[in-house]
Order: C-alpha cells, then sequence, then structure tokens
C-alpha cells in the first residue's frame, strides 16, 4: 500500500515538475518568436511558407514540451530564453528538412509541377540583373544555408550552430566556409555594381 | 614577408565570428592595420555578416502574425500540426500559381501577409511599385503623392495620404490609401519611399473610401504604426517642413 502511495506521489511529483516546465515553455515561446521567424525567413523566402514553418514548428513543439529540458532552477531568464530558442531552432530545422524531403517526393511523384521554390528562383534572377542576398541564400545547399542561417544571421555561436545542426564542429565550420566561397561569388556582381 | 598570407581563411572567418582566442585575435587585429590586403579580407567577410543581417533582421520588427500566436496559446496539443505551405495552398487556389511566384519575391518585403496578389489580380493597372534592391518602393504618382502631399488635403486624388509619423528608427512614413483600393504605409529610406504594409482588406478599403484619417485605420495598418513604433502624427508645420526637405 505504502508503496503504491509513494509511487503515486512521486509519479505526482514528476508530472507536476513537467507541467512547470511546459509551463514555462509556453511562457518563455512569444519572446522568441521573432527570432523564430527570422530563422524560418532564411531559410524559406515566401512569408507565408516562412510563417507556416514557424507555426509547423510551434505545434512541434507543444507537442514535446516534455522533451524540452529546462534548465537547473536559478536560471537567469536570458539562459531560459537561449535554450527555448537552440531547442526551438532545432524544431523549426527538423521541420524544413522534413519538409523539404516530402516535397522532393511529391515533385518525384508530379513530375515538377509543384517545384515552387526552383520556379520562383529561376523567374527572380532573371528578373533582376543582380542576385540579391535572399535569393543567393537560396541557392546553397541546404547544410550550408542552415550554417549560414544560424552563424551568420542569428549570430549564434559555432558550437551552437553545431549543435543544432547536430554535426561536429568542424563540420560546420567546413560547411559556412564553403557556405561563405558560394556567396561571395553569386554576390560578386551585386557588391561591384551597388 | 606578408603576414597576410600567414592569416588562414578559417582564421578570418573564426575571427569575424567571433571565435578566434583572444591572443589570436588580437594578433590578428594588429597585422590587418599594416596589411590592406588582410584587412580587405576582413572586410569582405564582415561585409557579408552586415548584408545579412540588413537582409533579415527587420522581420524582428514585424508584428508577429496572429496564427502564431494562436499556436501558441492552443490548448489542446494533440491537434493536427499544420502542413508547411497550406497557406500557400490556399491562396493557389484562389488565383492561378504563376502570381504566386511572381510576387512572393515581393512578399517578401511586406512587413504583414498581405492580399498582395488579389490586389493585383483586381486591378491590373494596381498601384505603381516596383523592385528596387529586394524592397518595393513607391514610383510614379504613389512616389508624388508621398513625397509632396499634406496629409488630407486631397481626400479627392486617386491617392490620399492620412497622417505622417517618424518611426523608432528615425524615418519618416507615412500612411496612403488608393481610391477603392489598398491602404498601405511607406517609409522614407535610401531617398525612396520603401513600402512597409500594404493591406488590401475590405476594411482598409472602406476606410481608405471613408478618408478620415487615423480614425479609420484597419487593425493591420495599427498594428504595423506600432511595429514601427510611430508615436505622435506629424502637425501640418512639421509636414511642411519635411516636404522642403525631401523627408531625409
Amino acid at each position: 500500500m505504502e508503496d503504491n502511495w509513494d509511487r503515486e506521489r512521486s509519479s505526482h511529483v514528476r508530472a507536476s515538475g513537467l507541467s512547470d516546465s511546459i509551463a514555462l515553455l509556453r511562457q518563455t515561446l512569444p519572446a522568441v518568436l521573432p527570432r523564430l521567424r527570422r530563422f524560418a525567413r532564411t531559410l524559406t523566402r515566401d512569408v507565408q511558407d516562412a510563417d507556416d514553418l514557424a507555426q509547423n514548428a510551434i505545434e512541434r513543439a507543444l507537442l514535446r514540451a516534455a522533451q524540452w529540458r529546462a534548465p537547473p532552477p536559478g536560471a537567469t531568464a536570458e539562459q531560459i530564453e537561449a535554450s527555448v530558442r537552440s531547442w526551438m531552432f532545432g524544431i523549426v530545422k527538423n521541420a524544413w528538412i522534413d519538409n523539404r524531403r516530402a516535397h522532393k517526393r511529391e515533385r518525384a511523384v508530379v513530375g515538377g509541377d509543384e517545384g515552387l521554390d526552383d520556379v520562383a528562383d529561376v523567374a527572380q534572377s532573371s528578373v533582376q540583373d543582380q542576385l540579391s542576398i535572399a535569393a543567393a541564400l537560396q541557392r546553397l545547399p541546404e547544410e550550408q544555408r542552415l550554417s549560414v542561417s544560424l552563424v551568420l544571421v542569428e549570430g549564434l555561436s559555432y558550437q551552437e550552430a553545431a549543435d543544432i545542426m547536430e554535426v561536429p564542429v568542424g563540420t560546420l565550420t567546413s560547411r559556412l566556409s564553403r557556405a561563405r566561397e558560394a556567396l561571395a561569388v553569386m554576390l560578386g556582381g551585386a557588391e561591384n555594381a551597388s | 614577408m606578408s603576414a597576410a598570407a600567414s592569416w588562414s581563411d578559417a582564421q578570418i572567418h573564426a575571427y569575424v565570428d567571433g571565435e578566434l582566442d583572444a591572443d589570436a585575435a588580437a594578433r590578428l587585429a594588429a597585422d590587418s592595420r599594416h596589411d590592406a590586403v588582410l584587412a580587405a579580407r576582413i572586410a569582405q567577410q564582415r561585409e557579408l555578416r552586415s548584408l545579412l543581417r540588413g537582409t533579415f533582421d527587420p522581420v524582428l520588427e514585424e508584428p508577429v502574425p496572429q496564427r502564431l500566436r494562436d499556436a501558441l496559446t492552443a490548448s489542446a496539443p494533440g491537434a493536427a500540426v499544420t502542413p508547411i505551405g497550406a497557406a500557400q495552398k490556399q491562396r493557389a487556389r484562389a488565383r492561378p500559381a504563376w502570381a504566386l511566384r511572381e510576387w512572393g519575391a515581393i512578399a517578401a518585403t511586406l512587413v504583414l501577409g498581405v492580399l498582395i496578389g488579389t490586389l493585383v489580380m483586381r486591378q491590373p493597372g494596381g498601384l505603381p511599385l516596383e523592385m528596387a534592391q529586394g524592397r518595393l518602393v513607391a514610383r510614379g504618382k504613389l512616389d508624388t503623392a508621398l513625397s509632396s502631399q499634406l496629409s488630407g488635403s486631397a481626400p479627392d486624388a486617386a491617392i490620399h495620404v492620412g497622417l505622417s509619423f517618424r518611426a523608432a528608427n528615425g524615418a519618416y512614413c507615412r500612411t496612403f490609401s488608393q481610391r477603392g483600393g489598398p491602404a498601405g504605409i511607406a517609409c522614407r529610406n535610401a531617398r525612396r519611399w520603401s513600402v512597409q504594409l500594404l493591406d488590401g482588406s475590405a476594411q482598409a478599403e472602406a476606410a481608405g473610401d471613408y478618408r478620415q484619417a487615423g480614425s479609420a485605420l484597419s487593425p493591420a495598418m495599427l498594428g504595423a504604426i506600432t511595429a514601427l513604433g510611430g508615436g505622435e502624427a506629424l502637425t501640418t508645420a512639421q509636414e511642411q517642413q519635411q516636404l522642403s526637405v525631401g523627408w531625409q
């Protein structure tokens, strides 16, 4: 009997710790939203698509709120926010990659009719004589684009960006180097002209 | 012997990214003062960073769309997850896909999710706007009205300027409405009027027709003005002053 009672009590304690953590997550998320939207926008140019991506990530996050590991008690508001932000960036990244995989499959089946991203990029570059930085970014391979978004736009440390991308720091920095070279080549004309 | 040759690209990247250890960073900074090539390599990387920040930082100033706020407060976390592209598919049903593609890039520069596609479909002439350096800027009669019309002075004109205010970043911004068309906000930036918001909602159009500056702004317009940090509307005297100096 007593065992049972203990077990119930401890599961109750765990549950309340969990609900505190979920409450903290929900409470912190609004502060993270603007940067979440910016991160999504670097990955997906269309405003609506980027907000779809952010919304999808929020929904995924709330479904898996129990997986967020709240910083230990006594953490500053900034530390909590940084923790939520990192966790959310990881979810956005996964949602984005999942979506691109799904799109590629869909495209393979449908026969290229749904290639909105690519079509938009081509149309864009033929209309504009210069390649904008946003358009250039869209031409980078996924992994390079992520490294640019996280380090150069979001200003994260190499370690934090590597953690989010789930790769070693060395892999991140070499992707970032390749991305920088590619962007410099693509923007070469634009820089001279402006 | 050139100092620049001894610094690799990786070290320069780490320096610019704030990831080089303090000693090496100090040596690199010292070398760069005597070596123009090294200084240029650093400057190029800094420029890339600032170009990226300049392009994407404005997203931080945008009002967060209501649907994202709603997603945060959703009480039932078991609800279906929104597929990415849902909004786009909805729009795609409403009008041909080519418009989507053409206007996707332009929409990316707007503050709020906007009905620019609808607006373009409805009036082939549309507002005189163009893309310049990734921004949507006013041209023609819209540019003229924004630069030279006193607020509330031309209720019968095709384009009517409602009010002027100064954004938190110091730029002058003005609300405008097109007769029977959308309303919007443009801010003066690099000698052009950069359109921050186009609101094609029925409410905005009604407000545009009603033409009572300030009193009949749509929620989207009010939200955008707040997001831009707009305070008091400029007085007529202040506007006259700005008309004469080009809103710089």
